[in-house]
C-alpha cells in the first residue's frame, strides 16, 4: 500500500487526533454508562477518521475502496451512538429499552452488510472511478440508493438527538440551560459541515469534513459532561444521596432561585421540581420562614421552618451553606430536617409539666376554698341566728361554740361592759370537753384591772397572744390572770355597740399553742361585729317599741278629744282612760286629769310616792293638772322614776288637753260670735248695696255733668268768640283806615276797642285752657322739639316790645343742648315762654336785661329766665302761680294781665312732668323763673 | 288779571261781612253760603279758587262740608281753609283728617288771614 501525502489527508488526521485525546481523557470514566456510549461513539470517530485518511493517502482505486468501505463501520456506528448520548443526557433513559436498541440497529447493520457486498447488487454505490485529471487521483463515488436512505435515517437519528437537547434546553434554566446550550451548539456543528460537504463547496467537495465536526461536537461533549462531573463516580454517588435523603435539599443560585431540589424537597413542599425550578425560594416557602430575605453574605446558618397547621403542622430544622465554586459564590444550600416527632415530644412534655403545675396550683385554691367556705359557712350561721333576736342568749352561745370548734380552741367566752365601761362581766361561754367552765369566777370585775387589754380594745385592735410568756410589762395584770387559767394562747376582739366598746369575745387554748391565721382573724371579727351589731339592735328595736307606744297613746287621746260636737268632759273622761298605755307597764301606772273643779280619773287610780305631773295651761291661764302615778317601784334611774321619755309624754299629754279644752271653750264664743257677725254683715250688704247704687247714680250724673262741662267749655269758646270775632276784626279794618281816615279822638277809640278785645280774647283763652288743665282735659301735641330753636323763636315774639323799651335780650345755651330734641308739645312749650317773657318785659324797667338760659342737669332741661326788674317778694313768691294773682307794679303794658298765665304756665309744665319756680331776691333786685323738663 | 274767586262759609253775618270785606280789600271776588249744604253746592257750581270755611254751621257743620267737597272728584282740588273759634283744637292733625289744606283762629287780623289763604293762590 502505497500512502501518499497531499493536503486533503490533513483533516481526517486532525479529526483522528482529536477523537484520540477525548478518548484517552474520558476513558478513566468508561465504567459510567453516558461516558461508555460516548467512548463508543469517540471511538467510532475515530476509526471514520482513519479510515478517511487512508483513503485519501491511497492512490489505487482498489486500495480506496478498501478504505471506503472500512469507513462504514465508523459511519454506521455514530449516529446510533449519538442518539443514545444525547437521550441519557437529557434523562431519557427510560427510552433506551434493549428492544429499542436493537431497532436502532437494524438498519445500520444492513448498511454494512450492503456496503460489504456492494459488488453484487451495487446499491450502496454505482461506480467508483479514480479521477485523475488533476494532480492527485481523487476517487469519485457515484452513491446509488440504499446510500440515501441510509443516509436520511442517520441524520434522522440526528436530528432526533438534537431535537431532545433543544427541548431541554428550553426547560432548563441556570448553568444547566448554559450547559444544554452548549451541547445543542456542538450537535449543530455537523449539520453544517454536512451542508458544506454536500452543498460541494471547496475544498470540502472531495474531503468530508463531518468527522471533523463530530470530533468538535465531541470535545464540547467532553467539556459539557466534564463540567457537569457526570463523569465522576462521586457525583453518581451525590447523586444517589441527593435523591434518596429522607430530609429536603434546594440548591438556589445566588439570586436565590431554585436550581434543584431532591424529591424529599418535592414532598415537603408539595410540589414537582418542573414546577419550581427556576422561581424564586419564596415560591415554595412561606414568608414567615424568614428566609425569603436570605442575603447573598451568608455563609452558615440554622433556623426553624413551621409548614401546615394544626395536626399536619411540621417543623423543620433547616441549616443553609453557601455554595463555592472557583472561589466565588454560586448559591445557596438549604437542608430541611424534619424535626416535627422531637419538637412535638417537646411540646407535649412542656405541656404535662404544666398542667401538673396547673393541677396541683388548682387542689392548692380548692384547699383555700373549701376553708374559706368552712368560714363563711360559719359566719352565714353565725349571721343567720341573730337575723331575728327572740332569744339572743341563745344566739351568742350557739355562736360561741361555732367559733370555738372552728378556731379549735379550749374556751370562747363572751365579756359585757357596764356601769360605764367600769365594770365586766362574763355573761356567755363556751368550753371544748374536758374543759372546766369559768364563767362564774369571771363576774363583776372591774375594768381597771386590766388596762392594757382595755386600751387595746378602746382602739379597736384585737389582742393576739401565742406565747404568754412574751406578753410586755404593762400587761402584768393580765398574764397573771391568763396563766391562772393555764392558757397557752388567747385571742380577744372588742364588741363595738354605735361605735362604743360595749364588751369582747375571747378565745383561749389550754391545751396548745395556737396561732390563728388572717383568715381566722377575719371570721372573728366579722362574727364580733355581727353580734354587735344584733346588741344594737336589740337597743334600737326596744327604743322604736318604747317610742311606738307613746306615739299610740299620743294619736289616740287625740283622736278622742278631736271628736268634733263632743261635750268636752266625755272626751276629757275618755281620754284619761288611754293614758297609762303610753308608759311601758300600763297595768302598773294610773293618771289623774284636774280642770277646773272637775276631776277625771282611770279606773286603779291611787295616789302614791312614784308621781309626775304637769299643768294644764289654756292660753297663758293654769287651768289644771296632769298627773301620773306609778302605783308600785319602777325599775331604778338617775332621773327619778319616770325617765326623760316619760316625763316628755306627760308633758305633750297636758299640752294636748290644755288647747283642746281652750278650742272647745273658744268654740263656743266662736259660734256666738259668727252669729253675730252673719247678722250684722247681712245689714252691711245692703248698706254696700244702697251705697254702691249711690254711687253709680253719682257716678252717672258726674259723667253727664263732665260731658255738659265739655260741651259748655266747646259752646263757651265759640259763643264767646265769635262776636268777639267781629269786635277786633271790624276795629281793626277801621284802625287801619281802610274805609276812611279817623280823627284823633276816633283813632285812640278804635284802639282801645282793639286792645280791649284783645284782651278779652286772652282772658277767654286762658280761663279755657286753665279749665281744660284742671279737668284733665288739656291734650297735649307731642311731637319732637329742638330746644335750641324753641328758646330763639320764643325771643322773637317779644324781641319788638323788648326793643321799644330798650330792654336787652340774652340766649345762653350750654353745649350739651346744642341739637337735643325732646319730645313735647311745642306751641304749649312755646305759649309757656311767651307767658314768662312777657312777664319780663312787662315787669323790668327800661334799659333793663332779660337773660334766657337753657342747659342740661342729668335727665332733665332746665330753661330759665331772669329779669332786671322790680322783683318778687318773698310773700308774694308764694302765690304767684295761684290763679287770678296779680303782682303789683307791672309797668310796661297798658293791658293789666289776666291774672291766669302763671297758673296755665305751671299746668303746662306740669303736665309735660316738668316743675317751675321763681327766684328773687327782694323788691327792686329782679327774678328769676326757672322750670325743668325731662329729657 | 281776572279777580281769584273765594267761596266764604260762614253763619255769622257778622263775621262773614267782615271777612268778606277783608278779602275785598285784599282784592278777591268772593261769593258766600250760610251753612255746610249750601257750601258745597256753591263750590261744585262756581268751582271758585278757594273755600274759607267756618265750622259750627247750622244744617250742615265743616268737617261734613269740607269731607263732602274732598269727596267730590269735581271739587276735590279746591284748597279749603277752616276757620275755627274753637281754640286749638282744630289743629293740623284735623285739618289733615278731614281733607282740609289749612285754618285759621278767629279772631284773625286781615294779615293772619291772608297769611293762611295766600299760599293757596297765584295772585296776592
Amino acid at each position: 500500500m502505497q500512502i501518499t501525502y497531499h493536503p486533503y489527508i490533513l483533516l481526517p488526521l486532525v479529526t483522528l487526533f482529536i477523537a484520540l485525546v477525548i478518548v484517552v481523557r474520558a476513558w478513566r470514566y468508561r465504567t459510567r454508562p453516558i461516558a461508555m456510549i460516548f467512548l463508543v461513539m469517540m471511538l467510532a470517530l475515530a476509526e471514520w477518521s482513519l479510515a478517511a485518511f487512508l483513503e485519501h493517502a491511497s492512490l489505487e482505486l482498489p486500495a480506496k475502496v478498501l478504505w471506503i468501505k472500512m469507513t462504514y463501520f465508523g459511519i454506521t456506528t455514530i449516529p446510533v451512538t449519538w442518539l443514545i448520548f444525547t437521550l441519557r443526557y437529557t434523562n431519557r433513559e427510560k427510552w433506551l429499552t434493549r428492544r429499542n436498541i436493537a431497532i436502532l440497529a437494524i438498519l445500520p447493520v444492513v448498511t454494512l452488510v450492503m456496503v460489504w457486498t456492494n459488488n453484487i447488487h451495487h446499491l450502496m454505490w454505482k461506480d467508483i472511478w479514480l479521477d485523475t485529471s488533476l494532480s492527485l487521483p481523487i476517487d469519485v463515488v457515484t452513491h446509488n440508493a440504499w446510500f440515501w436512505v441510509y443516509a436520511i435515517y442517520a441524520y434522522s437519528l440526528i436530528l432526533l438527538g438534537t431535537v431532545c437537547l433543544f427541548t431541554t434546553f428550553l426547560r432548563s434554566t441556570g448553568i444547566y440551560r448554559k450547559q444544554v446550550g452548549a451541547m445543542l451548539f456542538a450537535s449543530l456543528v455537523p449539520w453544517v459541515a454536512n451542508f458544506l460537504f454536500i452543498g460541494g463547496i471547496e475544498p470540502f467537495s472531495v474531503v468530508d469534513p463531518t468527522p471533523l465536526a463530530f470530533a468538535i461536537t465531541g470535545v464540547i461533549f467532553y467539556w459539557g459532561l466534564a463540567q457537569l462531573q457526570l463523569l465522576d463516580i462521586v457525583p453518581i454517588a451525590h447523586k444517589a444521596i441527593f435523591t434518596s435523603i429522607a430530609d429536603g435539599v434546594i440548591v438556589l443560585d445566588t439570586q436565590h432561585r431554585i436550581i434543584e431540589l431532591n424529591p424529599a424537597a418535592e414532598y415537603i413542599f408539595r410540589c414537582t421540581s418542573t414546577d419550581v425550578i427556576g422561581q424564586p425560594l419564596s415560591r415554595v416557602l412561606p414568608e414567615q420562614a424568614g428566609l425569603t430575605e436570605l442575603q447573598p453574605e451568608v455563609t452558615k446558618m440554622e433556623t426553624e421552618i413551621v409548614l401546615g397547621e394544626g395536626k399536619t403542622q411540621r417543623y423543620y430544622r433547616t441549616f443553609i451553606s453557601p455554595i463555592h465554586a472557583q472561589g466565588r459564590l454560586n448559591g445557596h444550600m438549604l437542608l430541611l430536617h424534619d424535626d416535627t416527632e422531637r419538637r412535638k415530644a417537646e411540646i407535649e412534655s412542656r405541656e404535662r409539666a404544666r398542667l401538673e403545675a396547673e393541677l396541683t396550683e388548682r387542689e392548692r385554691s380548692a384547699e383555700i376554698l373549701r376553708h374559706r367556705l368552712e368560714l363563711e359557712e360559719t359566719i352565714a350561721r353565725i349571721s343567720s341566728r341573730f337575723v331575728s333576736i327572740s332569744d339572743i342568749d341563745a344566739a351568742i352561745n350557739d355562736s360561741l361554740a361555732d367559733i370555738g370548734k372552728l378556731g379549735k380552741v379550749s374556751r370562747t367566752y363572751l365579756f359585757l361592759l357596764r356601769d360605764e365601761e367600769t365594770t365586766m362581766d362574763n355573761t356567755h361561754e363556751w368550753c371544748a370537753e374536758g374543759v372546766s367552765s369559768q364563767i362564774d369566777s369571771l363576774k363583776n370585775l372591774p375594768c381597771g384591772m386590766f388596762p392594757w387589754w382595755m386600751t387595746k380594745l378602746s382602739n379597736g385592735e384585737v389582742i393576739h397572744v401565742t406565747d404568754v410568756s412574751k406578753m410586755p410589762a404593762e400587761a402584768s395584770a393580765e398574764k397573771e390572770m391568763i396563766e391562772s387559767q393555764d392558757i397557752k394562747s388567747v385571742l380577744v376582739l372588742p364588741v363595738f355597740v354605735s361605735e362604743r366598746l360595749t364588751g369582747f369575745i375571747g378565745l383561749d387554748s389550754v391545751t396548745e399553742t395556737v396561732e390563728w391565721s388572717d383568715n381566722d382573724l377575719a371570721v372573728l371579727r366579722i362574727s364580733s361585729e355581727i353580734i354587735g351589731n344584733a346588741f344594737e339592735r336589740k337597743q334600737a328595736e326596744h327604743s322604736i317599741e318604747v317610742r311606738v307606744k307613746e306615739l299610740t297613746c299620743l294619736y289616740r287621746v287625740s283622736q278622742i278629744l278631736n271628736k268634733p260636737n263632743a261635750d268636752l268632759d266625755t272626751v276629757l273622761a275618755e281620754a284619761v282612760g288611754f293614758i297609762p298605755d303610753g308608759w311601758q307597764s300600763p297595768e302598773i301606772t294610773c293618771a289623774r286629769v284636774i280642770i277646773d273643779d272637775k276631776e277625771f280619773k282611770t279606773d286603779n287610780f291611787a295616789v302614791t310616792e312614784w308621781k309626775q305631773s304637769s299643768d294644764i295651761i289654756a292660753g297663758s291661764e293654769k287651768i289644771g293638772a296632769l298627773e301620773v302615778y306609778y302605783l308600785e317601784e319602777k325599775g331604778k334611774s338617775d332621773e327619778g322614776p319616770f325617765i326623760k321619755e316619760e316625763r316628755y309624754l306627760i308633758d305633750s299629754l297636758a299640752g294636748m288637753l290644755g288647747e283642746v279644752t281652750q278650742l272647745k271653750q273658744a268654740d263656743i264664743e266662736l259660734t256666738r260670735l259668727y252669729e253675730e257677725t252673719k247678722s250684722l254683715n247681712l245689714q252691711l250688704e245692703a248698706r254696700v248695696k244702697e251705697r254702691t247704687k249711690q254711687l253709680e247714680e253719682a257716678v252717672t250724673a258726674a259723667k253727664v255733668a263732665s260731658q255738659a262741662k265739655s260741651e259748655f267749655l266747646a259752646s263757651m269758646s265759640h259763643e264767646l268768640r265769635t262776636p268777639l270775632t267781629a269786635i277786633i276784626g271790624f276795629s281793626q279794618v277801621l284802625q287801619e283806615q281802610y274805609l276812611g281816615n279817623l280823627n284823633e279822638k276816633q283813632a285812640e277809640y278804635v284802639s282801645d276797642i282793639v286792645d280791649s278785645g284783645k284782651h278779652l280774647l286772652a282772658l277767654i283763652n286762658d280761663i279755657l285752657d286753665l279749665s281744660k288743665v284742671e279737668a284733665g282735659k288739656m291734650e297735649l301735641d307731642i311731637s319732637s322739639v329742638k330746644i335750641k330753636d324753641l328758646l330763639q323763636n320764643s325771643l322773637v315774639m317779644i324781641k319788638e316790645k323788648a326793643l321799644a323799651h330798650s330792654i336787652s335780650l340774652e340766649t345762653q345755651t350750654a353745649e350739651d343742648i346744642e341739637g337735643l330734641e325732646i319730645m313735647a308739645d311745642e306751641r304749649k312749650l312755646k305759649q309757656v315762654m311767651f307767658n314768662l317773657l312777657s312777664n319780663a318785659v312787662k315787669f323790668t324797667p327800661d334799659g333793663g336785661a332779660i337773660k334766657v338760659e337753657g342747659r342740661r342737669e342729668g335727665e332733665e332741661l332746665i330753661i330759665s329766665v331772669s329779669d332786671t326788674g322790680v322783683g318778687i317778694s318773698s310773700q308774694e313768691q308764694k302765690r304767684i302761680f295761684e290763679e287770678f294773682y296779680q303782682v303789683s307794679g307791672g309797668v310796661k303794658d297798658k293791658t293789666p294781665g289776666t291774672g291766669l298765665g302763671l297758673s296755665l304756665t305751671k299746668g303746662i309744665v306740669e303736665m309735660h312732668g316738668g316743675r317751675i319756680w321763681v327766684e328773687s331776691e327782694g323788691l327792686g333786685k329782679g327774678s328769676r323763673f326757672t322750670f325743668t323738663l325731662p329729657i | 288779571m281776572e279777580k281769584e274767586v273765594i267761596l266764604i262759609v260762614e253763619d255769622d253775618p257778622k263775621s262773614l261781612t267782615l271777612t268778606r270785606d277783608l278779602l275785598q280789600i285784599s282784592g278777591y271776588t268772593t261769593i258766600e253760603a250760610t251753612n255746610g249744604e249750601q257750601g258745597v253746592e256753591l263750590a261744585k257750581a262756581n268751582k271758585p279758587d278757594l273755600i274759607l270755611m267756618d265750622i259750627m254751621m247750622p244744617k250742615m257743620d265743616g268737617y261734613s262740608a269740607c269731607k263732602a267737597i274732598k269727596a267730590d272728584e269735581a271739587t276735590k282740588k279746591i284748597p279749603v281753609v277752616m276757620l275755627t273759634a274753637v281754640g286749638y283744637e282744630l289743629n293740623k292733625e284735623l285739618a289733615r283728617r278731614i281733607g282740609a289744606d289749612g285754618y285759621v283762629t278767629k279772631p284773625f287780623s286781615r294779615q293772619e288771614l291772608m297769611a293762611a289763604i295766600s299760599p293757596f293762590l297765584s295772585a296776592f
